[in-house]
């Protein structure tokens, strides 16, 4: 488990992470979004003790990352702008990871190259960007690492390669209990691979919450009542958004969906329709509950 | 600190391994360029030994060069910010990172000195026309090696402290230079404020002004050679235990600090702008101090401030990348008043030493040395300052004729009196030495020498009392072969190796020997006429290459216009005459060539015909009616033959006599 509690970091006068508190479950993948500057990068780069941070605590499964090459041999970090070293081959980096980590697996790092087609013997630096990260993914999950840090992970990836890998990283996950903490400004980009979500916000977790219990505790229902109806018609629910076109208005409630179910049908609706709600229309709802705009905030 | 933590082995061939191609030509080009020197000093026509500043030429850039780009190849990861994701999230402690590049570095350096060590000793036994002691060379890469590692450590220092290349080139020269440059300005070398030294003798008191031997680290040595001009001992020991010592200090310091760097400081020159105030002001300290050294004009003050300030300016420019204009001038204002402030405190810190008044008892001894004599060192010309005369007449004597620097720059144009440019050594009854360039009254110096050479109790410590092992013998600026050496070697052996100690020598002196011994060369030249076992040897040896360069050699012998002289010895004499032929004559060669072989007999009449060709030649003959006829018969300007000689310069003759 990561635990970060009270945690502080500055560039200069500009303060990055203000008193930032975050628990990430082991064996999961966390997804964090947020704007440009929001401190992502900033954040993963600490977990994984690249930089140091200004005050609070990071610690590893209990223990404190900073130094501490018994916690990092655990981590292993995917940045955003990638390196290589000058005139490496795919498997002279290979090479250089496995004399890094105690557990990585060069058998597997094959596998995963032939599953992504990629020449293990051919000079990093001739590869396009799309295939350089996948040689960064690659090695990275070749560590086999308890924990994983991927920093605006899909950048440069087309579609194909971008769900391949989503399946890849899914199942290191499940099958090597593998805790993942990826990276995004885009949220549609996390919303089919991530347990649990953070949204990072002026240098603090705004908001968090697992995706299931977002999704299953939010809904969109589309309503028609015989008697005119507004608002205050739905007193005893948790109405998040109401409009109304005509005689059929649009409701975003948070609950539990039964509960719910059972309060609007006793009001007799003459059409009741439960629709799906996208991740990004939950964040949407959630942020106003919290008084942001969405678009102000990611 | 556990060093198993500290080291990691396999980081290191991973590092190593990513530069490899680069490495490979940095620790090449040293050892190339050092062997492809000393062939060329084997090849030259001048050289016939090489001298510790001429073998260490290469050296004294690559201590600069060669630390700084290790450093920058090894650790430079951290001027970029995807490098530092990579390199500082991988399984390993910064401290670790740290020392394990600390030792590969200092790996590298040991290979490219031991390469060098290699390959010159290779040179020292394959290249025989030069002199190349395996002492000098195990010297230079002890000395070179600390030299190196002390640079090495200050680059890596400056790197954990620096945002950039740049900026580490500064810091580096700071760490290296600001401390031993403000002591020199003030203390050492006492540039800025010389102090007195007054020596008070029975009936009055000279006044000297010490100097002392700069006991700096390498690096600031050899710059401080160009800055001050002061001379500098090569291999001195409390320099590098010095060096020794200040590594591991910076060592240590930069693992702290390289543990708690902000590694996210990789655009600009420093994380804080008060580091980059502050590294920006310390190197105009120089500036300040030499503006101050020389002058005080209004006009010449205002030029000063203007260029300090466009350098300011464009300090930001180069190294921050940034220029913040409303800050600029009143730092740059408090700048220069700080700066002015530390130099006028130092010459009022100066000014307040009391000048040292020594009197004769407080003197156990005073050795004196000819500055001009050892033309082979730059180290003081301190070769017989070993020789401390305790007699107090003496002691008298000498104190009462020094006269310092400041006396002879003011007065030698109307003085034309005779002066040595001695070093003295003062040794106390406290056991300190008291160092001073002077000037001493040339019949005064004799005097003392002849003191020395006659008392058993001096002899017995001069520095003909080398260790001979490694040696060589020189004749007309070409080294003697091996057996030839050999055979002097045993001659001079048996004369205890009495050799001549004085520049001013006759004519017919010609035979250098060289010693290096004490971590030092040793040059001194010895007399043909020794005797006549070791004239035998060198006329002998002198005629066969005669003979072969005029029978084999490429050059028109015929041709030379110049340089070619007779000399005639009689009554153990030789006497040059200076006369020039304008070319030799083809009778001449064909007698070189038919008496190359005949035995000189050194009690009778001998000339030595003296070319000029690409390099000396010379050929030693008895005077015989044959010659006579020849000689005559040539086209010689003022050419005089050895009974006229006698007969003109019968009352000079005795007065050069022969060793």
């Amino acid at each position: 488990m990561i635990k970060i509690s009270n945690l502080n970091k500055s560039y200069g006068k500009h303060k990055v992470l203000e008193n930032l508190n975050c628990n990430i479950k082991t064996n999961s993948i966390y997804g964090l979004i947020g704007a440009n500057g929001a401190g992502k990068s900033t954040l993963l780069r600490i977990i994984a003790d690249v930089i140091r941070k200004d005050s609070g605590a990071v610690l590893i499964d209990d223990r404190e990352v900073e130094d501490n090459e018994k916690v990092k041999q655990k981590v292993a970090f995917l940045p955003d702008d990638l390196y290589f070293f000058p005139g490496y081959t795919m498997l002279d980096m290979a090479k250089f990871y496995q004399d890094m980590y105690k557990k990585f697996d060069l058998d597997y790092f094959k596998e995963l190259a032939t599953m992504l087609k990629l020449d293990v013997n051919a000079k990093v630096e001739t590869f396009s960007k799309g295939m350089k990260r996948q040689v960064s993914l690659v090695c990275t999950l070749a560590t086999n690492a308890e924990y994983m840090l991927f920093d605006e992970t899909f950048d440069g990836l087309d579609p194909v390669i971008r769900n391949l890998m989503k399946k890849i990283i899914a199942k290191q996950m499940e099958s090597k209990c593998t805790t993942i903490i990826m990276t995004s400004h885009n949220l549609r980009e996390l919303e089919d691979i991530c347990d649990n979500l953070g949204l990072l916000y002026k240098g603090g977790i705004l908001f968090e919450s697992d995706i299931d219990t977002l999704k299953t505790n939010m809904f969109k229902v589309q309503i028609s009542l015989k008697e005119e109806f507004d608002k205050d018609t739905f007193k005893d629910l948790e109405v998040l958004s109401f409009s109304k076109t005509g005689s059929v208005a649009k409701i975003i409630i948070k609950g539990e969906r039964e509960n719910c179910e059972k309060l609007l049908q006793a009001k007799d609706p003459v059409i009741l329709d439960f629709l799906p709600l996208t991740l990004e229309e939950v964040f949407i709802y959630e942020m106003e509950v919290l008084g942001y705009e969405f678009n102000q905030v990611v | 600190m556990n060093s198993t933590k500290l080291f990691n082995f396999k980081y290191l061939k991973q590092n190593l391994k990513k530069s490899k191609g680069l490495l490979t030509i940095l620790v090449l080009i040293i050892p190339v360029l050092t062997t492809l020197m000393l062939i060329s000093i084997n090849s030259s026509e001048y050289d016939v030994v090489v001298e510790t500043e001429e073998y260490n030429f290469i050296n004294y850039f690559g201590m600069y060069i060669f630390p700084f780009v290790v450093s920058v190849i090894l650790t430079g990861y951290i001027y970029k910010k995807n490098s530092v994701d990579f390199i500082n999230s991988m399984p390993i402690s910064r401290k670790t990172i740290y020392f394990t590049n600390f030792i590969g570095g200092i790996l590298l350096i040991l290979l490219a000195q031991i390469l060098t060590l290699i390959s010159s000793l290779i040179c020292s036994i394959m290249l025989k026309d030069m002199f190349l002691p395996v002492g000098l060379i195990l010297d230079s890469f002890t000395v070179m090696t600390i030299s190196y590692i002390f640079t090495y450590s200050a680059t890596m220092l400056a790197l954990t402290l620096s945002g950039n290349v740049l900026t580490q080139v500064v810091v580096t020269a700071l760490i290296l230079f600001v401390v031993p440059f403000v002591h020199c300005s003030f203390v050492n070398s006492g540039i800025i404020a010389e102090k007195n030294i007054n020596l008070n003798y029975n009936g009055g008191t000279s006044t000297i002004i010490e100097t002392r031997i700069p006991e700096y680290t390498m690096p600031f040595n050899l710059i401080a050679t160009l800055f001050y001009g002061s001379d500098y001992t090569f291999f001195n020991v409390n320099s590098m235990i010095k060096m020794a010592v200040l590594t591991v200090v910076y060592c240590t310091l930069g693992t702290i600090l390289f543990n708690k760097r902000k590694m996210e400081n990789n655009l600009t020159s420093f994380a804080s702008y008060k580091s980059h105030y502050l590294v920006k002001a310390l190197t105009m300290l120089p500036m300040v101090f030499l503006a101050n050294i020389a002058g005080t004009e209004g006009v010449y003050i205002a030029i000063v401030i203007v260029l300090m300030f466009i350098y300011y300016v464009l300090y930001d420019f180069v190294l921050n990348k940034k220029v913040q204009l409303k800050y600029t001038l009143p730092i740059f204002v408090v700048t220069i008043l700080a700066l002015q402030g530390v130099y006028k405190l130092g010459i009022e810190i100066q000014s307040r030493v009391p000048e040292q008044n020594i009197s004769t008892n407080e003197i156990a001894g005073i050795a004196v040395s000819n500055n001009s004599m050892d033309y082979t060192t730059t180290t003081n010309g301190n070769r017989s300052l070993d020789v401390l005369i305790d007699e107090k007449d003496m002691i008298e004597k000498i104190m009462s004729n020094v006269l310092d620097r400041r006396y002879y720059l003011d007065s030698w144009s109307v003085d034309s009196k005779e002066l040595e440019y001695v070093t003295i050594r003062i040794k106390l009854e406290s056991g300190k030495d008291i160092y001073a360039y002077v000037y001493i009254d040339g019949n005064v110096y004799d005097e003392i020498m002849n003191f020395i050479n006659t008392n058993e109790k001096y002899s017995a410590q001069k520095p003909e009392n080398y260790d001979f092992k490694e040696l060589a013998i020189s004749c007309r600026s070409e080294l003697l072969p091996t057996e030839l050496t050999e055979r002097l070697t045993r001659i001079l052996s048996k004369n205890n190796y009495k050799v001549s100690d004085t520049y001013e020598l006759p004519s017919s002196s010609f035979t250098e020997i060289y010693v290096y011994d004490r971590h030092r060369m040793h040059t001194a030249r010895i007399s043909l006429n020794i005797d006549e076992e070791l004239f035998e040897i060198i006329s002998q040896y002198l005629n066969q290459k005669t003979y072969d360069i005029l029978v084999n050699g490429n050059s028109n012998i015929e041709n030379l216009q110049a340089n070619v002289k007779v000399m005639s010895r009689v009554k153990n004499t030789w006497k040059e005459k200076n006369s020039y032929i304008e070319h030799l004559d083809s009778e001449i060669i064909e007698y070189m060539k038919n008496h190359y072989q005949d035995k000189c007999d050194y009690n009778q009449e001998l000339v030595e015909i003296y070319m000029y060709d690409k390099t000396d030649i010379t050929f030693f003959t008895n005077v015989n009616e044959e010659l006579n006829k020849i000689l005559d018969g040539l086209n010689f300007d003022g050419y005089m033959t050895p009974e006229e000689v006698v007969k003109e310069d019968i009352t000079e003759l005795d007065t050069i006599p022969v060793q």
